[in-house]
């Protein structure tokens, strides 16, 4: 489902075209980089992965201030243009099937150490209350030790998104523990799986090619090699630690798991 | 002892001017909570907090939130905890800034010994809302208080009828109408309201010709029709109207309750049978 933004002004002078397009604000949430020096490039790799998936991820976008201090720009997505409570975990998989098992893989792709109850909303001011999955920094390069390329490391044979002896998640995953779905879970990996390997190369080169995001060329070619890899075995990774997900009924893949 | 959180809303993040929308009271082993706009069941009724909180939609859910944490605090994450771990945990990990919980203070010593509840109630009272005033009594309340006093048979359905079906005749066509009551007493009897309003004569107007067309068709007999009204309704534009209808039927103000019960008594011969 698109997301649709909240415009906060709306200016009456035309800019000229067939469209007579005029200037607009709208309002965003912002973070930087100064608690992790990856938070930004994380935000914008898994924003990017998470939306080509089919995930309702808000639009991020890049900024900096007059002093050149860098921001990621996450849109606001509430109706209301009001801080949304955290979901209740049992609700959010009992209500929104689809996209709980689908936040599951795709925390799984990006090793998403931090997924707790306050980086999923379902606001109630839409018609149809509308789900927003956000606040990956914590993801892929992490912010706190392992990370950069020595987390994705660590995280090459684990879901990434419970703790385990490996540090690389910050807390379990509200969704773990869920009934959810096997056969959405397995659409979603089929989904991941046929992801082209440009939408990976794009983003992490388009990164890389950004000043002060403290990402370089050589670091982005292994992240992208990492994320490839990660793809290619993520049905076998998620079989291979089902013990993490005790409310699946794992009913499509046979006992010896997927056949990859 | 018990410990007192305020739930905090604020409209606009610039202004940072939060307002005060809930209170939730723990002695230790209970909390107990009361939120702005809550009914008798617990859930929010939107049309109580709109004109307040611009963010109604996002408050319900805040409260909802609030409301599940306090009745199963592992359904959000907070496992084995006793009330106070679960206060501090809404206090400080489970925040924003538009809405958010803060430490509010300790009664040590209530001298009156008052439940938890009573405890919440009069907190609210006092930090968040006073309780609604009751709303004045419609036209409809007023009648139906007046036609009580009066001894009606309100409650024989083959005796008292609301929004009676009767027919009038229109220049010798047949035209089914609604009169608001009838009471049958030996005879019937058609008590219709007329509902003034003080700040639209446009209104009032309209009603009064409706009225009036209803008295002016109906086959019954002046006798045994009234019109019921309420005297504080009337403004200037709307004295004039009730002349008009006075025409056509007795009026009766339901607004003064004694006097209205001793006229429909009278009127409706309730004496007699």
């Amino acid at each position: 489902m698109a997301s649709i933004y909240r415009i906060t002004a709306l200016g009456v002078a035309h800019r000229g075209g067939m469209n007579a397009a005029v200037d607009a604000d709208i309002r965003g949430i912002a973070k930087t980089n100064d608690e992790s020096e990856f938070t930004i490039a994380n935000e914008l790799i898994c924003a990017r992965i998470g939306q080509t998936l089919g995930l309702p991820i808000p639009s991020g976008v890049v900024a900096e201030d007059a002093s050149k201090r860098v921001y990621y720009l996450s849109l606001d997505v509430s109706f209301e243009g009001k801080a949304l409570p955290p979901v209740i975990p049992a609700e959010f998989a009992a209500e929104e099937p689809w996209y709980a098992a689908g936040v599951i893989v795709f925390d799984v792709l990006i090793a998403n150490g931090d997924r707790n109850a306050m980086n999923l909303s379902r606001d109630p001011a839409f018609t149809n209350p509308r789900v927003a999955v956000f606040d990956h920094g914590h993801a892929l390069l992490g912010t706190n030790p392992p990370k950069g390329l020595d987390r994705l490391a660590a995280a090459k044979d684990v879901l990434g998104c419970a703790i385990d002896e490996t540090g690389v998640a910050v807390n379990n995953s509200v969704l773990l523990g869920q009934p959810l779905d096997a056969t959405m879970l397995e659409e979603w990996v089929s989904r991941a799986k046929a992801l082209p390997d440009f939408i990976f190369e794009d983003i992490c080169r388009e990164v890389a090619a950004m000043q002060n995001l403290n990402i370089w060329t050589h670091d982005a070619d292994k992240i992208v090699q990492w994320l490839l890899e990660r793809r290619d075995k993520l049905d076998q990774l998620i079989w291979d630690n089902q013990g993490l997900l005790p409310n699946v009924q794992w009913s499509l893949w046979g006992p010896g798991g997927p056949a990859t | 002892m018990i410990t007192y959180f305020i739930a905090k809303y604020v409209d606009d993040l610039t202004r940072n001017e939060p307002n005060n929308v809930g209170i939730l009271a723990c002695d230790g082993e209970r909390i107990v909570a009361r939120f702005d706009g809550e009914n008798d069941a617990d859930s929010i009724d939107l049309r109580k907090v709109r004109h307040r909180i611009t963010g109604s939609h996002a408050y319900r859910g805040w409260v909802h939130y609030w409301r599940e944490a306090i009745k199963d605090p592992a359904a959000v994450g907070v496992e084995s905890a006793t009330p106070a771990d679960l206060m501090e945990q809404l206090v400080e990990k489970v925040s924003s800034r538009d809405f958010y919980i803060e430490p509010g203070g300790s009664i040590l010593l209530d001298a009156d010994g008052r439940t938890l509840e009573e405890t919440t109630r009069e907190l609210y009272e006092r930090i968040v809302r006073e309780p609604d005033p009751p709303s004045p009594m419609s036209l409809q309340e007023k009648s139906r208080q007046a036609l009580a006093a009066a001894g009606a048979p309100m409650e024989d359905a083959h005796r008292f009828r609301k929004q009676f079906i009767v027919e009038l005749d229109v220049e010798g066509v047949a035209v089914e109408h609604e009169v608001s009551y009838a009471v049958m007493n030996g005879d019937w009897h058609y008590l219709q309201e007329m509902p003034f309003d003080p700040g639209k004569p446009r209104v009032s107007r309209k009603e009064a010709s409706h009225c009036a067309f209803l008295f002016e068709h109906a086959k019954w007999k002046r006798e045994d029709s009234l019109i019921l009204y309420d005297a504080s309704d009337l403004s200037g534009h709307s004295t004039e109207l009730l002349k008009m209808l006075e025409s056509f039927a007795p009026v009766v103000d339901v607004d003064r309750t004694d006097d209205a019960a001793e006229l429909l008594h009278t009127s409706l011969k309730l004496d007699e049978h």
